[in-house]
């Protein structure tokens, strides 16, 4: 069916202009000079003193002679060929024939400006660099129908556009979408029940609320907002040459980092403090075991094969995760858009300049010994024990600078660069002292659990010295039970001697007894309130992945070629109350139960969540109006709230819960992806970028790159129906359902509760005479083929049971089941 | 507004197949033929046409893994010959270690620090001997008899080069990146991305025999452009050919006929509350797809369904010709049904790479390759394919003109990134024409020398697409990205 033979074809030719056409410098010209000169002509710098960013500044500074072709030197130095060129060739091609001509027709005509053009303004006053103040709450018209401060923003844009919001989505759909949204797990129809009841019982809202504490309150909001996170911070787990195996990437002891990211939400720790944790743990908490593996952040990112792409990783997803910088932009030159040199970003890498690896010994394992450093000829074997986590190593470790991204060009006139964060965001002048480590830290062998368990190793072989010498005296026993003596007595006085810190023969490992403190420094610069973005892009994230559209659409550059944020006062109201939570207002939806917020402590994330899901905007149904999709087709303005995909993870999460046969445990060693019958959750299952990093069923539901997740795409493909009709566990699990629901169940009843179950709501009319037909038809096809022997997970003999199992794995396939509405 | 609610509400007519989808394209409710109605889906993405008149329709690039050397193959030089055993400093050519050329063009992934990879400057001689062929007389390797009886119908590029010196190459001929870059999406879901599909019924990129190995998982990868531009893993089982696409053994077909009956009736009716949800839509749809691959798929790679004299022009009747020749008789029927792009492996991951005793190593594995590929080039003439299909056929780099003396080697070469071979054949290239080449020593590929991705400009060229016009919102990709065409070889 070669349809697109059929198409018209074109074939585009830059058109030639039309002599005598005027041209637009607002339309025309300014986007050309935008994209190819404001970066070194314009207000971020002004190389050769020059600007372009208004007409004024051009003629001022001799670039352009109105009406006078040959006499401006722009038109010549755009044509010209070599060095003199503009852009110069390292910023890439020329100007194009068009552009040219345009630029050449444009100053023929006059050069016309447009009225009062304005030059641009500072970079350093650009939205994102000034820290937020909390903006005044609006005052809107359509008051009733504020819940809190976050509707009043959204109402005021509603007010603005003539735009009317839908009302609350039906109880039941709101509770799975507050299920999904904060545990990633759906309601039982129990559950639903529940909701129901309480709502009649005491108010709608009482109920509501107490549904969103318990589920704020579950181990599974860890869970569920844990990979959110893992997404944004690029979890992986360990790959490189994973069919050798060979351990290039990361490390096999990672999920410890993911266990750590789950407990910390789970006990809501500040946002700030978990940033701290994850790039100076060894810094801020040198002995505190349960914090170290936060630097898994740093260790995903290692590479064996080349310590400088380790850090470079690590400066451009810092800068991207915790600020929404793209401070990787400034690699190879000055950053295009932002107040970054190159520089400052060597500046940046000189933070992780002395970074190496080391894996600890955790209590009740036995020893994973030293980290294997990379050799060329050696395969780095998989170790699964141990607790994998960063420290200062070359504390004299220097950061040269080089060209063109590439480690081997070093700029030999430079000197080596003192760590640093950008100046504009006065990253400047931090103040960076070294840090004793404690003992215990640095010389691992003197953790009271370790040398325990050395000593009691020891007297164990004495015991069985003896015991062997008893069993066959003689002097070869004696000598064994001496030797094991000895051995014991060694130990003892070389710890005795360690302690005292007198010299002796080490027993274990000894790491450098200071730290840099350039970590802890950086930590505490992002992780500031001071600093303009961390908090908006933290809240930005959060927004994103309750609304499923982000305030700011470039989630991971907020810098000046970022997107503007579609409701800014919001954002910065958001962050605000991020940091600093206010006593919540005394307006509904915050009235009832003011207990969590008000303990809420700074950086509270739960906090936030509470906020965003008793809002009105976020409890309003997602299906439109005619009216409103006239004026805001694409809801921008928040009219509705949006239907979403469940995400890879929650779909198998949910079909496995809704069966009740989910493995709740939380945490725990990575399970590998072969072991697909597993009936833990998504999360828990190996991903890393390579072949079989995902579990199949996964992948196809668009499961999340591990290097790049910053935002989740979403794909609707064939794969995924024959995922979900022809997976073996979600046929089994099916049944296993169909059965459950079935009990003393007419027809119509079933269809019901199945509906129920696993939509949360009840069927339509149509849709309960459509699926009784398909039920009596189903059974009717089973009725007219061999009865199927009886098999543990098979189709049941029943034909009647056996048409609902069939009904069961239509509705996991329906549309309304893998998207929370 | 309500005569689309109308219209959705009455979907539920029944599993109509293809005349479910034809009301809906009549509705304008999906750009027509394209599989899934998704923003971003090509042709050319935006505007609903081609960028210029497409040559081809389908790409079959086949892709030898492991580097085979571009001298014993394609590039034969009397000169490795005449100097044998001289360091390069000894021959009357500059020596090729020295030019700029040799940085600018290759970066290693390990640190210098780490390792620095040796080079080699003992020349070896060829381990083979080559004759001309065919009226054009190009000259080919004496181990490929069968690919040189085709030479008339190729064209080859001799001046190709990557920049990797070790085995990542073999994603960047895909994808155009180098490993310590960011991460590209692949050639074939660049292709996927920009058309539509040819074939209602199969998906439009699937891959044969790879991707070889967990690694290079990126030559057939989507990345940002999302999973379902993809290249398919297929296996040639035809019980079982896609993940999760056979039914499971216990649900009857027209049981599962029924469900997805049902599905769509339920989805339609769910659209009457959701109008203007896409991405229910897309899913109406995805679901008579799944459907209808389900059978087609296998019907596409039944071999068995292939006359006894085709068999043997692929040799499916030799055991050591028959993993590629199945390989590539697949990619055949693949694309004389509309699939836009197969990738075939026709040899394991790494094989071709033959750091020790290239000799036996090469010679061996040309015999698997030669007939099968020769009577892929045979069989799609004959058929009057070559007017639609585009055949690649490329490694990820060739081989050093020096002696290997790693660990005391005495017969191997090591990784050549700087200079290589590939070829084109049919729809759109020129027949028995080679373009471009390396040095005398077959050493660096001669100025302008051609970046990976001007392969895959000239491969979207031919299908009618411009790489730069295939923009992706909120990604900024680069020149070396894009690439050119190679004009020379158009035919």
């Amino acid at each position: 069916m070669p349809h697109f033979l059929s198409l018209p074809m074109l074939f585009l030719v830059p058109g030639l202009l039309c002599a005598g056409e005027s041209i637009d410098y607002a339309k025309q010209i300014k986007p050309i000079l935008k994209e190819r000169c404001f970066s070194c002509h314009g207000a971020l710098r002004q190389k050769g003193k020059l600007r372009l960013d208004t007409v004024e500044l051009m003629r001022a500074g001799g670039a352009i002679v109105p009406g006078k072709v040959p006499d401006s030197p722009l038109i010549e130095r755009i044509m010209t060929k070599g060095d003199k060129r503009m852009p110069p060739v390292s910023e890439g091609d020329a100007l194009t024939p068009k552009q040219i001509e345009l630029l050449r027709r444009w100053i023929q005509q006059g050069a016309k400006g447009i009225a009062n053009e304005k030059p641009e303004p500072d970079p350093r006053d650009h939205w994102a660099f000034r820290k937020p103040v909390r903006p005044k709450v609006p005052t809107v018209k359509n008051q009733k129908w504020v819940r809190n401060s976050i509707d009043a923003f959204i109402a005021a844009e509603h007010e603005k556009r003539g735009l009317t919001p839908m009302p609350e989505a039906a109880p039941g759909l709101l509770l799975r979408r507050v299920y999904l949204d904060l545990i990633g797990l759906p309601p039982t129809r129990e559950e639903l029940y529940e909701f129901l009841k309480e709502s009649a019982n005491a108010t709608p809202q009482a109920a509501y609320e107490k549904v969103v504490d318990r589920l704020l309150a579950s181990p599974h909001y860890g869970e569920r907002w844990g990979r959110h996170w893992m997404d944004v911070w690029r979890y992986s787990d360990w790959y490189g040459r994973r069919h050798v195996p060979d351990v290039w990437n990361s490390a096999p002891q990672i999920w410890r980092w993911r266990d750590w990211i789950i407990k910390s939400l789970n006990d809501d720790k500040g946002y700030d403090r978990m940033i701290q944790e994850m790039l100076a743990a060894d810094e801020i908490a040198p002995t505190d075991d349960d914090a170290l593996v936060a630097t898994g952040y740093i260790v995903r990112n290692w590479y064996a094969l080349n310590p400088h792409q380790w850090k470079r990783d690590l400066v451009e997803h810092t800068g991207k995760a915790f600020l929404g910088l793209t401070m990787n932009c400034a690699h190879c030159h000055d950053h295009k858009y932002d107040p970054i040199s190159q520089e400052e970003y060597f500046r940046f890498r000189a933070f992780f300049e002395p970074i190496e690896l080391r894996q600890d010994r955790v209590k009740g394992e036995a020893d994973p010994g030293p980290f294997q450093k990379y050799d060329y000829s050696k395969l780095r074997k998989i170790v699964k024990l141990g607790a994998i986590r960063v420290y200062d190593d070359k504390m004299d470790a220097k950061t040269l600078m080089y060209h063109g991204g590439d480690e081997r060009n070093i700029m030999k006139d430079r000197p080596p660069v003192k760590p640093g964060a950008p100046a504009f965001l006065a990253g400047d002048r931090l103040k960076i002292e070294p840090i004793a480590i404690p003992l215990v830290a640095y010389y691992p062998a003197l953790k009271p659990f370790i040398h325990q368990d050395e000593l009691a190793k020891r007297e164990q072989a004495i015991q069985a010295a003896e015991v062997a010498l008893a069993k066959k005296p003689g002097l070869a026993g004696e000598k064994l039970v001496k030797a094991a003596r000895a051995e014991l007595a060694a130990y003892k006085s070389r710890l005795a001697d360690a302690r005292a810190g007198r010299k002796h023969a080490p027993i274990g490992l000894i790491f450098p007894k200071t730290s840099s403190g350039r970590r802890k420094a950086l930590a505490e610069w992002i992780a500031n309130a001071d600093n303009p973005l961390t908090a908006r892009v933290a809240v930005n994230h959060i927004w994103l992945r309750h609304f499923d559209r982000a305030l700011v659409e470039t989630v991971f550059d907020f810098g000046r070629n970022g997107k503007k944020p579609s409701h800014l006062e919001l954002l910065d109201w958001l962050a605000c109350e991020l940091m600093a939570p206010t006593s919540p207002t005394r307006q509904r939806g915050d009235s009832t139960n003011p207990t969590l917020a008000r303990e809420a402590g700074t950086w509270s994330m739960k906090h936030l969540h509470r906020m965003i899901v008793l809002s009105a905007t976020y409890r309003m149904q997602s299906s439109g109006s005619d009216d409103n999709a006239k004026h805001d087709p694409d809801n921008r303005a928040y009219w509705r709230m949006n239907g979403k995909r469940m995400e890879a993870e929650i779909v198998r999460d949910s079909i496995l819960a809704s069966a009740g046969e989910l493995d709740r445990r939380i945490g725990g060693m990575v399970l590998e992806n072969k072991e697909e019958s597993s009936k833990r959750r998504g999360l828990y299952f190996s991903v890393f970028p390579e072949d079989g990093g995902h579990l199949k069923f996964l992948e196809i539901f668009d499961a999340p790159d591990p290097c790049d997740a910053y935002r989740r795409s979403t794909s609707v493909m064939p794969q995924q129906a024959l995922a979900l009709a022809n997976n073996p566990l979600i046929i089994q699990l099916g049944r296993v359902l169909a059965r459950k629901l079935s009990a003393k169940r007419t027809d119509e009843a079933f269809i019901v509760a199945a509906f129920e179950h696993l939509l949360s709501r009840a069927p339509t009319r149509e849709e309960k005479a459509t699926c009784a037909a398909f039920l009596l038809k189903q059974a009717e096809l089973f009725r007219n083929t061999k009865r199927p022997a009886t098999t543990p997970g098979g189709p049941s003999p029943d034909p009647v049971l056996r048409a609902r199992e069939s009904l069961i794995r239509v509705l996991y396939n329906h549309n309304d089941f893998v998207t929370v509405r | 507004m309500t005569h689309r609610r109308t219209f959705l509400a009455d979907m539920g007519l029944g599993f109509t197949g293809l005349a479910l989808s034809a009301m809906l394209q009549r509705d304008g409710v999906v750009p027509a033929a394209s599989p899934l109605p998704a923003a971003g889906e090509g042709p050319g993405v935006r505007g609903n046409s081609l960028h210029h008149p497409a040559k081809a329709k389908s790409v079959i690039w086949i892709f030898l893994s492991g580097g085979y050397s571009h001298l014993e193959t394609f590039d034969p030089k009397p000169a490795l010959n005449r100097y044998a055993g001289l360091t390069f400093d000894r021959t009357p050519f500059a020596n090729p270690l020295r030019s700029p050329l040799h940085d600018q063009r290759s970066r290693s992934v390990v640190a210098a620090e780490i390792n620095q990879r040796d080079t080699y400057p003992i020349i070896y001689p060829m381990q083979v001997g080559w004759r001309r062929h065919g009226q054009s007389g190009i000259e080919v390797c004496d181990w490929l008899p069968h690919i040189a009886s085709c030479v008339d119908d190729l064209t080859f590029v001799r001046s190709i080069y990557t920049t990797d010196n070790d085995h990542a190459a073999e994603n960047q001929i895909h994808t155009g990146r180098h490993r310590l870059d960011e991460v590209q999406p692949s050639i074939g879901s660049w292709v996927h991305y920009g058309l539509r599909s040819l074939n209602d019924n199969l998906p439009s990129f699937l891959v044969l025999g790879g991707p070889t190995r967990s690694d290079t998982r990126a030559s057939i990868d989507a990345n940002y452009l999302g999973p379902r531009h993809a290249g398919i893993p297929l296996n040639l089982d035809t019980n079982n050919p896609l993940p999760n696409g056979r039914r499971s053994p216990d649900v009857l077909a027209d049981e599962q006929r029924n469900e997805f009956d049902l599905i769509n009736r339920l989805n339609g009716l769910a659209a009457v509350e959701y109008p203007d949800d896409p991405n229910l839509r897309a899913r109406i749809r995805s679901y008579e797809l799944a459907f209808r691959m389900q059978t087609a798929v296998p019907e596409a790679i039944g071999l068995m369904r292939e006359s006894e004299a085709t068999r043997r022009l692929y040799g499916l009747d030799q055991a050591n010709t028959r993993l590629a020749g199945e390989r590539l008789l697949a990619a055949r029927r693949l694309v004389e049904r509309g699939v836009r792009f197969v990738q075939v492996y026709p040899s394991p991951y790494g094989v071709w790479d033959s750091h020790r005793a290239l000799r036996s190593n090469h010679e061996r594995l040309c015999a698997t390759i030669d007939k099968p590929v020769a009577g892929l080039l045979k069989d799609l003439k004959q058929r009057g394919l070559m007017d639609d299909v585009l055949v690649v056929f490329c490694t990820e780099f060739g081989r050093t003109p020096g002696l290997e003396q790693r660990g005391g080697g005495r017969d191997g070469r090591d990784h050549h990134p700087h200079g290589f071979t590939v070829f084109f054949a049919g729809a759109g290239v020129k027949k028995g024409h080679v373009h471009g080449a390396t040095d005398e020593l077959g050493f660096h590929a001669l100025e302008p020398g051609h970046y990976v991705t001007d392969m895959h400009a000239t491969v979207l060229h031919l299908l009618g697409l411009d790489g730069r016009r295939l923009e992706v919102p909120g990604r900024r990709r680069l020149n070396v990205d894009f690439g050119e065409p190679i004009l020379e070889i158009l035919a």
